[in-house]
């Protein structure tokens, strides 16, 4: 299979901190990879770079072939690789139905800006918040959710847009550990049938060993390990990142 | 929103008093003039600080510059601008009736046109500020604006200019059908409120009006789902500033005298007063900011009129009273006691967890 996201060499050091060094990874089409390291290892600062939020220090960013790190945050999406955030970020004095309708994925010329939203959107936001099971609380305001249900409402914003790729960042911290099932089954489901390609930076171990079929390891930013989860699981120097090295 | 019933009971009170007031309450002309115009304040004010939450105090600046825009125009149509202001009031011009009919429209016509290129340019990178940073800014750029009119000698300096007058007959001001120039433009006044409110009422239906709420509630997701959000933010503050340049052009008519800090860009009231309706209605609604300006309005003309000399501190009350007890406004509080009539429910009913994602690839 082919790569969707290849990241060469990408460094990004804030002063004397190098939160991303010589980072390179490959991510093959339609498979499910998840990220992993210590608190403060780098993750979310290549997810950054990669979604464009900060300029990269040097490298090379490619998804399907066209080259990323040049662009602008909103020029990204559009491109069909989507991320959401690790502290939730939805638009909480809009409901749920507004939060889902707004984050279609529209083409972004002048003659659409003013375009009335059509009626069949209503019909695929409540389909989409059925999925995540937050149908019965489409008409609420999104701010009155609680962190949790906020999670499952940016996962069903990121469907909506139909990415290619989605790139979440862990999709089950603050999700009851009941839910975290449901949400394992729906992210394979996600994958399985609708081909989205999977970046999952995640610190539960559970969903990663049920979730990913190839796993990263992060440390001190830079990339410790790669390989099968089970690999990953009993890898030396994985341990050692995350205990202390004995 | 509030249901389509009771919004049409509210505008029809509004129509009611935008044709018979001045039959009804002939010497409240000028109050129901300048009431239609705070609402124009408040409803494009509205705009950015409610419905995209980006408080500016600059809003003035256009303000301002449409009324000089208009009132220079309108001079320039018949006599020598530089005359007129050079004459300070010494020497009398008046516009023929055609002249003064003609010049006007084209006069509000640029007033609008000038405003909304300003608003382009200082939009492209003002808005680039963020939060506290584009207030401060944008409150610079008002007060910037009135020291630059004092510099410039054509529209009279830091001495001001006259505004033509309303023209007239062998001594006696001209009566239309339905009145003479006070009357004239309070109806002026009152269709530019409509052209607002039924523009506005369009642009929040639109998606371009959702999306200035998801930057209001969160314009780093707006840009991580692909929104061009600069686009958005400056092409609302174009319709801002178009309307608030055509409100400057009339209300500028309406003094008759226009004066650079204390009349065109006078943010220490009008910037303040705008920023004041709004909240005191609800921000980021419809009908907030003009029932804010309705509030306003008479509580500025009960304190102007039997309390002068305290108006300021009756102001001051206002606005503790505002932040403490309606933070959110009326439409706010509102929203807060009766959830149901903003739609927000729980709707119980079940519904089968059936998606259907189209990936076209």
């Amino acid at each position: 299979m082919t790569n969707i996201l290849e990241v060469n060499n990408v460094s990004k050091f804030f002063g004397g901190v190098r939160a991303n060094e010589e980072i390179s990874l490959n991510i093959k089409k339609g498979s499910i990879v998840s990220l992993i390291g210590p608190n403060g290892s780098g993750k979310t600062t290549l997810f950054n770079s990669i979604v464009g939020t900060h300029p990269i220090d040097s490298g090379s960013i490619k998804f399907e072939e066209k080259e990323l790190s040049k662009m602008l945050v909103h020029e990204i999406p559009p491109l069909g690789l989507l991320r959401t955030f690790q502290q939730t970020k939805i638009y909480g004095q809009m409901s749920c139905m507004m939060n889902m309708k707004i984050s279609k994925k529209v083409s972004n010329s002048y003659k659409r800006m003013f375009d009335k939203l059509p009626k069949e959107l209503d019909d695929e936001a409540e389909q989409i918040l059925s999925f995540v099971g937050l149908y019965e609380k489409r008409h609420l305001r999104a701010g009155e959710l609680s962190f949790g249900q906020q999670k499952l409402l940016e996962l069903a914003m990121a469907l909506m847009n139909e990415p290619k790729m989605l790139m979440l960042d862990e999709p089950t911290a603050g999700i009851n550990p009941t839910l975290i099932n449901g949400i394992i089954d729906r992210l394979i489901k996600i994958n399985d049938k609708y081909k989205i390609t999977l970046f999952v930076i995640e610190h539960n171990m559970r969903v990663v060993m049920n979730l990913a079929q190839h796993v990263f390891c992060m440390a001190h930013g830079k990339m410790l390990a790669d390989g099968k989860p089970e690999e990953i699981k009993n890898n030396k120097l994985v341990i050692d990142a995350y205990l202390g090295a004995s | 929103m509030i249901s389509d019933k009771k919004e049409l009971i509210g505008f029809l009170i509004l129509l009611f008093f935008g044709i018979f007031a001045p039959i009804i309450a002939p010497s409240y002309r000028v109050q129901f003039s300048e009431l239609w115009i705070f609402m124009v304040f408040a409803s494009t004010w509205n705009v950015q600080g409610g419905k995209m939450g980006y408080n500016t105090f600059g809003n003035i600046i256009f303000f301002g510059l449409g009324m000089y825009v208009c009132a220079s125009t309108q001079i320039a149509f018949a006599f020598n601008l530089s005359d007129w202001t050079a004459a300070g009031g010494y020497k009398t011009f008046v516009h023929s009736i055609p002249d003064y009919f003609i010049s006007l429209p084209i006069g509000l016509l640029f007033a609008g046109i000038v405003s909304t290129a300003v608003a382009l340019v200082l939009g492209s990178f003002m808005l680039i500020l963020r939060g506290h940073y584009f207030a401060i800014g944008t409150l610079g750029l008002g007060i910037a604006a009135g020291e630059f009119a004092t510099t410039v000698d054509i529209w009279g300096g830091g001495m001001g200019m006259t505004v033509p007058v309303w023209p007239k007959i062998d001594g006696q001001d001209l009566e239309l059908f339905f009145g003479v120039g006070m009357d004239f433009f309070f109806y002026l006044t009152f269709i530019l409120f409509l052209f607002t409110f039924f523009t506005l009422k369009w642009l929040y239906s639109t998606r371009f009006g959702l999306i200035l709420t998801a930057i209001r509630d969160n314009e780093d997701k707006a840009e991580a789902m692909g929104i061009p959000t600069m686009r958005y933010k400056v092409t609302g503050w174009l319709f801002s500033a178009f309307f608030m340049g055509l409100a400057g052009g009339l209300f500028g008519n309406i003094n008759g005298y226009i004066e650079p800090t204390e009349v065109a860009f006078n943010g220490a009231t009008f910037g303040v007063y705008m920023v004041l309706m709004t909240i005191l209605g609800g921000k980021g609604t419809l009908w907030g900011p003009i029932i804010g300006a309705i509030l306003f309005q008479l509580f500025k003309e009960f304190f102007w009129t039997y309390f002068l000399g305290w108006q300021l501190v009756a102001l001051g009350f206002l606005i503790v009273i505002i932040v403490v007890f309606f933070p959110e406004g009326i439409m706010g509080w509102l929203r807060e006691r009766r959830p149901e009539w903003f739609g927000e429910i729980i709707d119980k009913k079940a519904r089968l967890a059936q998606v259907k994602i189209n990936i076209n690839d």
